[in-house]
């Protein structure tokens, strides 16, 4: 892995990564590289190695082999933790705060310095504010998933990476966390296996199954890979199969 | 079908290890009581202290996190079958009783060799404890229901009046090891009746109790809000766990499935440590200074050990959220941190045993010296230990909220290694000054390497990432 800066304008990137649990394969030499700037959605079915590519991003496994960088940073480097604003699918707050204690908490260890203000802007997008004092564990899953929305994005991170981040969102609210991710001008990686989510949040795709990368490009070079009428849903299968 | 139903809410509540374990560990109790006689007890006063010490731990530990071995998917699946209600309400006791009663019979072994008189007095002593298995069942069974307020009047009522029988009060259900046993025994059969008969009556309506349970704990707001605005890292993860402690209430050890988040001022806690910090000082002046103050301070050490290990160290884990916490810092500064918050938090729960030691030290009582190092020292250094052991062998009871207790295998059981680790510490540290030093400088030492190697907190959490903990 780098140890510096890099002032290439590569910002995700994964060069030959291999990461297996025990015997099992999870990732089988991936590499993906993008730039700065650029939203990416990370397309895969279950089991492709979706989660684990996020997991070595944020520094929370170690690849087996290859190489992943933040903007030129190891992963579990200080500097790579400031710039990066994970979401993990099904993400659980702290169940011993409630809504502001994990807000307040999570700013303090970020060391947010307009901790307040960003915690009262994130509870008013996010329509939480009439829940700011309840425990965590007494929310809906829908409200559960705002909160985490909301922690990963409390320092204005300049990564953002998010593994299925509109699951239980009604719709206005996904609406409203679409445009807070367009305010924020960040480089994104977004892991769906739900197309409508990767159309509406990302330019670009990147497909991978059983560990490895099968397709990359822009969201329109996509959509130009359909034959007649055939939907984005079955050529991104095609492309998972290798099926002509 | 009866036998059919018991056979299922076994082996879907306990792992095939447990239960042969529990089996194991039953015979080897039986046969000791059976075969060993009349051993004399008079020579050491604390034996008596011992057993009552056990009730008194397990009926309010009991109280306090007990809870019915139920998981949702008996809701969800098992209670919409065509059962017959008596036979589901039997099996549920007994899976119940396995998981929490039948710790109270190895007792058997270790009570009946002590017991002076014919095999009718031993049919007795060994009714007896069969009637504690029972208590304690209905106790954790009807815990389950009540508030927090209710369980600690409870659990505060029934520990007190355990306790007398030590200050010469001898009707109480503890009386049976403290000589008394014509009382003891009424009275134990006393409050098993109608402590069983509510049990067993909640059981009939489980599926009630547990929506209602689960209602009431999901309505509320925390009561006093902390605040973190302004605070360093390294601070907010201070003022965090040395405001308050978290509990959850899935290490309840009927592996109730529901968890409950509650939270407890720290220095709350310090009234029950203030009260056993006394009774501790009480017991040790009373018999003077040579073996049995050892002893007394042997078991006080044992058990302080055991219970701020569990209750301090094991569910840190659980309460944790990788993706935030160790996302937000280098791993290994969130780690230092949360480690040696954990150390401060167990070492003020000891204070009161450390003042004890000390008044004890300074009238004159020797052994003193090797508890203070002990209680001091190497007690509040446990948690470390605990924690990691926890974070290598036993994941899936860190992650997973909807696995019970008793479905532990034996390689996950070895996470509780520190506790045995500690109690043998205990010993070592009570029979010689040397030890005592020695064993301090284990513990500073394992400590010191646990909390300040980067190496050991990132393949901690690489090891939790890998098996699900994020």
């Amino acid at each position: 892995m780098l140890d510096g800066g890099n002032a290439s304008s590569s910002c995700i990137v994964l060069d030959s990564v291999k990461k297996a649990y025990g015997n099992t394969p999870a990732l089988d030499g991936l590499s993906i590289d993008i730039p700065q700037g650029e939203k990416f959605a990370l397309i895969g079915p279950n089991g492709a190695g979706k989660s684990t590519t996020l997991k070595l991003l944020v520094g929370l496994l170690r690849p087996d082999s290859g190489t992943v960088s933040i903007m030129g940073y190891n992963p579990t480097s200080i500097q790579a933790k400031k710039l990066i604003g994970y979401l993990p699918e099904d993400a659980s707050p702290y169940a011993t705060l409630s809504v502001r204690e994990n807000l307040e908490y999570i700013g303090a260890l970020r060391g947010v310095d307009d901790a307040g203000e960003r915690i009262d802007l994130l509870l008013g997008e996010l329509s939480l504010s009439e829940y700011e004092r309840s425990k965590v564990g007494k929310l809906s899953r829908g409200n559960r998933q705002k909160l985490a929305v909301a922690l990963a994005l409390i320092h204005r991170p300049k990564v953002i990476l998010l593994d299925e981040p509109l699951n239980y969102l009604d719709i206005p609210t996904q609406e409203r966390v679409v445009s807070m991710l367009e305010q924020l001008n960040a480089t994104v990686l977004v892991s769906t296996h739900i197309m409508s989510i990767a159309e509406r949040l990302t330019d670009g795709a990147i497909v991978i199954s059983r560990g490895r990368k099968v397709w990359s490009g822009s969201m329109k070079e996509l959509q130009a890979q359909a034959r007649g009428t055939e939907s984005i849903e079955s050529v991104v299968v095609r492309l998972m199969t290798g099926a002509e | 079908m009866l036998s059919r139903l018991v056979k299922f809410l076994i082996i879907t509540r306990f792992s095939r290890g447990l239960v042969a374990f529990i089996l194991v560990f039953l015979g080897y109790s039986v046969i000791l009581g059976t075969v060993y006689n009349n051993f004399e007890t008079t020579s050491n006063p604390f034996f008596n202290y011992y057993l009552v010490g056990i009730l008194v731990f397990l009926t309010v530990f009991m109280v306090f996190l007990g809870g019915v071995a139920l998981m949702k998917s008996d809701l969800d699946y098992l209670f919409t079958l065509p059962l017959n209600r008596g036979e589901l309400v039997v099996s549920l006791y007994l899976a119940q009783f396995m998981a929490t009663g039948v710790s109270f019979l190895f007792a058997v072994g270790y009570v009946l060799p002590y017991v002076s008189g014919g095999l009718a007095v031993k049919a007795v002593m060994a009714g007896d404890i069969a009637l504690l298995a029972l208590l304690v069942t209905s106790l954790s069974i009807i815990s389950f229901r009540l508030s927090q307020k209710q369980k600690a009047f409870l659990a505060s009522a029934l520990g007190i009046w355990a306790l007398l029988p030590i200050f010469g009060f001898n009707y109480s259900y503890t009386s049976i090891f403290m000589g008394n046993t014509v009382a003891g025994t009424i009275i134990i059969a006393a409050l098993d009746v109608p402590f069983n008969f509510y049990a067993v009556r909640q059981l009939f309506d489980i599926e009630i109790g547990f929506l209602k349970t689960t209602a009431r704990r999901a309505g509320s707001e925390f009561r006093r809000p902390e605040s973190f605005s302004g605070l360093s890292p390294v601070r907010a993860i201070f003022a965090h766990h040395l405001s308050e402690l978290s509990l959850t209430g899935r290490f309840g050890i009927g592996g109730s499935v529901s968890v409950r988040i509650s939270r407890i001022r720290l220095y709350y806690l310090l009234i029950p440590a203030l009260f056993l910090g006394g009774i501790y000082l009480y017991l040790a002046l009373k018999e003077g200074n040579s073996g049995p103050l050892n002893v007394a301070m042997l078991l006080a050490s044992l058990y302080i050990g055991i219970f701020t290990s569990i209750l301090f160290a094991q569910e840190v884990l659980s309460h944790e959220r990788a993706w935030l916490a160790f996302v937000s810092l280098p791993v290994e500064v969130y780690w230092r941190s949360l480690a040696v918050s954990k150390i401060l938090q167990t070492y003020v729960m000891m204070v009161p045993f450390i003042g004890a030691d000390i008044v004890l030290l300074a009238l004159g009582f020797h052994g003193a010296l090797n508890t203070l190092l002990f209680m001091g020292i190497v007690v509040p250094l446990s948690p470390v230990v605990t924690i990691y052991f926890g974070s290598r062998l036993s994941v899936n009871q860190i992650v997973d909220t909807e696995i019970m207790s008793g479905q532990q295998n034996l390689r996950q059981m070895l996470s509780l290694g520190p506790i045995l680790i500690l109690a043998i510490m205990s010993i070592i540290s009570i029979v010689s000054l040397i030890g005592a030093v020695v064993v301090v400088f284990i513990a500073v030492a394992s400590d010191c390497y646990l909390v300040f190697s980067s190496t050991v907190s990132e393949n901690m959490v690489f090891g939790l990432t890998e098996k699900g903990f994020v």
